[in-house]
């Protein structure tokens, strides 16, 4: 990925429609999809063996569609949402519910991008119906990729971060 | 200084504290010690939360009680605990004020008395070292003092003529919860304990809205699933909630962040 950690910033909103874009694609077996939103474009293509993306970043009159300024930490890049479900080192949610990544709306984040983290550390939270499960690291590594926002709704075994 | 004593309910042990930071933190730092069921009482918090890290505030008179436990379930059903406790907090109350209806659960499970908030209710899962479920399950009871400065009603049981002292209430909810966990049974019960909730709820056909990270939603509250999950009905359809604050009737709710 060559676009800066701003445009990944701006388009993480978009995780979701990448995602469901790369399942389209495995499904109808075609090769590229491409998708225009007023400046936005995302196009989602797959080779043989693995899937890229490129994202044609938005104009910053679209900022609109960023995420609130809480999240300090840039998005993960889409790639890395992309091919996020099959890494061995996913940690998916353990139930329907919201996810969150820091312990109250104006604390600092359990974890960013390259956190070193222990077995057994806290990670995020995921919210349902005002219980609050801990996500903790199933292993020892690096934080390589975080798949959701503050905020987001999660599925039940849906891909919330990788450690490597 | 704290005592640590067997309940009177077979199987659970009361731990005893005049002041704790949070009986959740200390319930939930003992059930990962691998201590299971195992009541954490204090006479104050000096550290009270409640959802989002908000504050609870914590002054003696109150109960304050979380319950620690070990593997209670699968993940995917603790969110359940919130609604056994509900139910068996809301027949605790019961027992101990002889309320009757004026006594009513709002969803998920805060206590309602006369339409005004009455207890808060905190379910926090963790992992044990060995990877098991752990929850601590804490539950806040205005007995004597409420919060003043809430955006909405808050009531003690004192300020509603219903006195009643929160070692009184606390030996109803240690009955009351056992009763309901075991008729839970893991999740396998709930059908019969989402039975219970539904005929002890507050505002079920009713104008509500609810507050959600992405906004508010309006519409009548009417029902809830098979999982607990709020459904909301509105001309665009039912919208499934599984998290948000609830607003009774149509005005407008407070623009302020809730506390508590």
């Amino acid at each position: 990925m060559s676009h800066s950690s701003k445009d990944s910033q701006e388009v993480g909103i978009d995780a979701k429609l990448v995602r469901r874009l790369a399942q389209m694609l495995t499904e109808t077996d075609l090769s590229e999809i491409e998708v225009e939103k007023g400046d936005l474009r995302i196009r989602v293509a797959r080779t043989i063996t693995a899937a890229t993306v490129t994202v044609a970043a938005p104009a910053p009159a679209h900022a609109v569609m960023a995420p609130p300024p809480v999240a300090a930490a840039p998005a993960p890049a889409a790639a890395a949402v992309l091919d996020a479900g099959l890494h061995p080192g996913a940690v998916s949610s353990p139930m329907v519910g919201t996810a969150y990544r820091r312990p109250s709306p104006d604390a600092k984040a359990f974890v960013e991008i390259g956190s070193q983290v222990k077995a057994g550390e806290k990670v995020l939270l995921v919210e349902a119906m005002k219980t609050f499960n801990e996500i903790v690291a199933p292993r020892a590594g690096t934080v390589t990729a975080i798949l959701v926002e503050d905020g987001q709704p999660v599925e039940y075994g849906e891909p919330l971060l990788v450690i490597e | 200084m704290s005592v640590f004593v067997a309940s009177d309910v077979p199987g659970y042990a009361i731990e005893r504290h005049a002041a704790i930071g949070s009986t959740n933190d200390r319930a939930s730092d003992l059930a990962r010690s691998g201590l299971d069921k195992v009541w954490v009482v204090a006479d104050r918090q000096t550290g009270g939360r409640g959802r989002s890290g908000r504050a609870w505030s914590s002054p003696p008179g109150n109960l304050y009680a979380s319950l620690g436990l070990i593997d209670p379930c699968e993940s995917a059903v603790a969110p359940q605990l919130g609604f056994v406790t509900g139910v068996a907090l809301h027949a605790a109350a019961l027992d101990a004020t002889g309320a009757g209806a004026r006594l009513r659960l709002k969803w998920p499970n805060d206590l309602l008395l006369d339409g005004a908030k009455l207890s808060g209710l905190l379910v926090e899962g963790g992992r044990a070292p060995d990877g098991r479920l752990t929850t601590a399950i804490g539950i806040g009871v205005n007995c004597v003092e409420y919060p003043a400065d809430t955006p909405y009603p808050a009531i003690s049981l004192a300020a509603a003529g219903l006195p009643c002292d929160a070692a009184a209430l606390f030996t109803c909810l240690r009955r009351e919860f056992d009763r309901r966990l075991r008729i839970w049974d893991r999740g396998a019960g709930f059908a019969k304990i989402r039975a219970e909730w539904l005929e002890r709820a507050h505002g079920i056909g009713t104008p509500i809205r609810v507050r959600r990270p992405d906004g508010d939603r309006s519409g009548i509250f009417k029902d809830i699933d098979a999982e607990g999950r709020l459904l909301l009905a509105s001309e665009s359809g039912v919208l499934t909630v599984e998290a948000g604050d609830v607003f009774f009737g149509v005005q407008d709710p407070p623009r302020a962040e809730m506390k508590g």
